[in-house]
């Protein structure tokens, strides 16, 4: 990393931290990540030993269904006298399983095919860009729905479906910047001394273009765990008894007056994740370039 | 300048074929690889494979894969989108089309609750930049698309309907039946989708006001002693609408990815309750019929926005 990036960095996480509410979305993102890894750890480490003797515990007589919020169970049980607590931890794991591969997988076939188009130009940019046209064509979810339909409902085809249908918000964003940097005199020059197409494109063309497409990592982080957990309420998600916010939230709905924590801590859950994510991006991007702001992004 | 827009609406319309015929191409392409054999399915497994071949041959499936998608093709165009494998075998077109009024009337309702909530708030926030208020506004419309929507119906329900009992819980009703019942069902669903979209044009509107505020016009207008609020609703808010308008239309597969989930959510027997059952139950023609539709309806409200958009501000057309 050269001294001027490193300086833009500095200067970035100065404009970052200086936005208060930028800072408050980091917590919940970092929050929800720790959550996530603690989750992961239990069931590889302890082998689900302390969330498990913590909270959920199927040969204890107290394994009581739809319990109230207690000490116990601070956010009561479910249907199956599952603690709601525990799975709400569970479920942190699995959104950002999701979001996180997801998103590198759109976001790598996406800002490679970007910047091939702009760089490239000509008969390649026109055959991406019709694709990336196609592909905007569709409700992001809609086309979610389409592919997970064909591929089954699990997981991994989740990931696959979404990774996919957010390709086009990558490529297009790679391009505009790979356009703008082949444009300035370093590339040029880099040319003129000889330098290949693949040494310009990944030393030059990429370092340029990884903000704006961090940037758009970021909120469509927010995008893929809220598909993710909408897939999993219309039951085409992972499958029980794999818990996952959006299946929690379904699950609860049957007990919508008796017992409504079943739905209520698993959504806000959901909605305090993605806020994070959101606040995150929106402060990258106004940190990244204070002029502007609020353009669109979804 | 009118022969300028006839000329971009022309362009315009053209472009939109090859987008329309890819659209065709990837949803025929992702449900051929659906899998199991429909053939099979349909003998079941006690058919010899002479049976299997005949009907193979009777559906065209022998054929190569893209004669297959020109015939395909074909039958969309003549509006036969072939039949359900569940529902009785009825036609995907009729079931399509018995389903699109609920949806459409769910989308325009929830347009109607979004565009109701943002452009106030919207101006609110520009016109008092930078102040609690603005601070406030932003503050909402980020939480407004941070929400699920299934969650946020889920919880209106409760509320609304359940505890308070001032609402019914969606349960479509047609409006060219009762209309004032039908206004009614609409209220629950039409925020829960319209929530989303509310937040992201007022974000929309305060940017564009801002912009606007900010014009060799409007300094004028304030040097020439105009009241503030005529200056806003006459040079600000007008000009302010276009790149509004132009959002609300790229966002529309937003609103219609949110209508998918939040039929579920009330029993809303509209193309998203469809693409719902038909998915659960593998009935692939007819997941292959709505995703086109929708997608079908998303191209044509951006082309039309478009050309609104082209029409109002003749120097796109131009350009």
């Amino acid at each position: 990393m050269t001294t001027r990036s490193r300086d833009r960095w500095r200067r970035t996480w100065r404009e970052f931290r200086s936005r208060s509410l930028a800072v408050a979305g980091l917590v919940i993102v970092v929050t929800v990540i720790v959550v996530g890894a603690f989750a992961t750890i239990d069931s590889y480490l302890f082998d689900a030993e302390l969330i498990t003797t913590l909270y959920y515990d199927p040969n204890n007589p107290q394994f009581v269904p739809l319990q109230e919020p207690s000490v116990d169970h601070p956010f009561g049980t479910d249907s199956l006298g599952r603690d709601v607590l525990a799975r709400t931890i569970y479920g942190a794991k699995i959104s950002i399983q999701v979001g996180v591969t997801a998103v590198t997988i759109a976001a790598t076939i996406g800002s490679i095919m970007g910047i091939l188009a702009g760089y490239a130009g000509g008969y390649v940019e026109m055959a991406i860009m019709r694709f990336v046209d196609v592909m905007l064509g569709f409700p992001a979810l809609v086309l979610a729905i389409g592919v997970v339909a064909v591929l089954g409902f699990s997981l991994q085809n989740v990931i696959i479906a979404l990774g996919f249908v957010y390709v086009p918000q990558f490529a297009r964003i790679g391009r505009s910047t790979a356009i703008s940097v082949a444009e300035e005199e370093y590339i040029d020059a880099a040319r003129a001394m000889g330098y290949s197409d693949t040494h310009i494109v990944f030393r030059e063309v990429l370092p340029n273009s990884i903000s704006p497409l961090l940037v758009q990592a970021s909120l469509l982080m927010a995008f893929a765990i809220i598909a993710e957990a909408s897939l999993s309420f219309l039951g085409l998600g992972a499958r029980p008894p794999t818990a996952t916010w959006g299946q929690m939230v379904a699950s609860g709905s049957d007990y919508l007056e008796q017992a409504p924590w079943l739905s209520i801590v698993p959504g806000l859950a959901i909605f305090l994740t993605v806020l994070g994510f959101n606040l995150v991006g929106d402060g990258l991007r106004d940190a990244l370039d204070p002029r502007e702001s609020s353009e669109r992004r979804f | 300048m009118k022969r300028g827009f006839l000329r971009y609406v022309t362009i315009r319309i053209l472009q939109t074929i090859p987008v329309l015929v890819g659209i065709s191409m990837v949803v025929f392409v992702i449900i051929h690889f659906a899998p199991g054999d429909p053939v099979v399915n349909r003998l079941g497994i006690q058919a010899t494979e002479e049976n299997i071949q005949e009907l193979r041959r009777a559906y065209g499936l022998d054929q190569p894969l893209y004669i297959q998608y020109l015939e395909w093709l074909s039958g969309i165009l003549r509006g036969d989108f072939g039949r359900s494998l569940t529902q009785g075998g009825r036609p995907v077109a009729d079931l399509i089309r018995s389903r699109l009024p609920a949806t459409l009337f769910l989308a325009v309702s929830s347009l109607f609750v979004s565009v109701v909530i943002a452009l106030p708030a919207g101006v609110l926030s520009a016109v008092k930049k930078n102040t609690l208020t603005d601070y406030g506004v932003s503050v909402g419309a980020l939480s407004g698309v941070s929400i699920p929507n299934f969650w946020l119906g889920l919880i209106l329900i409760l509320l609304l309907a359940r505890i308070l009992g001032v609402l019914p819980a969606g349960n479509y009703v047609s409006p060219a039946e009762r209309p004032i019942a039908a206004l009614e069902h609409v209220v629950l669903p039409a925020i829960t989708v319209g929530t989303a979209y509310a937040a992201l044009l007022t974000r929309q509107t305060r940017s564009a006001v801002l912009d606007n505020l900010d014009t060799d016009n409007v300094r004028m207008a304030k040097s020439k002693g105009l009241a503030p609020r005529r200056i806003l609703t006459h040079h600000v808010l007008k000009q302010s609408l276009l790149p509004v308008i132009t959002v609300a239309g790229l966002q529309f597969g937003y609103m219609l990815s949110a209508t998918v989930v939040v039929e579920q959510v009330f029993a809303w027997p509209g193309l998203g309750r469809l693409i719902w059952l038909a998915v659960r139950q593998q009935d692939y023609p007819t997941v292959q019929g709505t995703v086109l539709v929708i997608a079908f309806i998303f191209v044509m409200v951006n082309l039309a926005v478009d050309l609104a958009y082209s029409y109002l501000d003749p120097r796109v057309s131009a350009a």
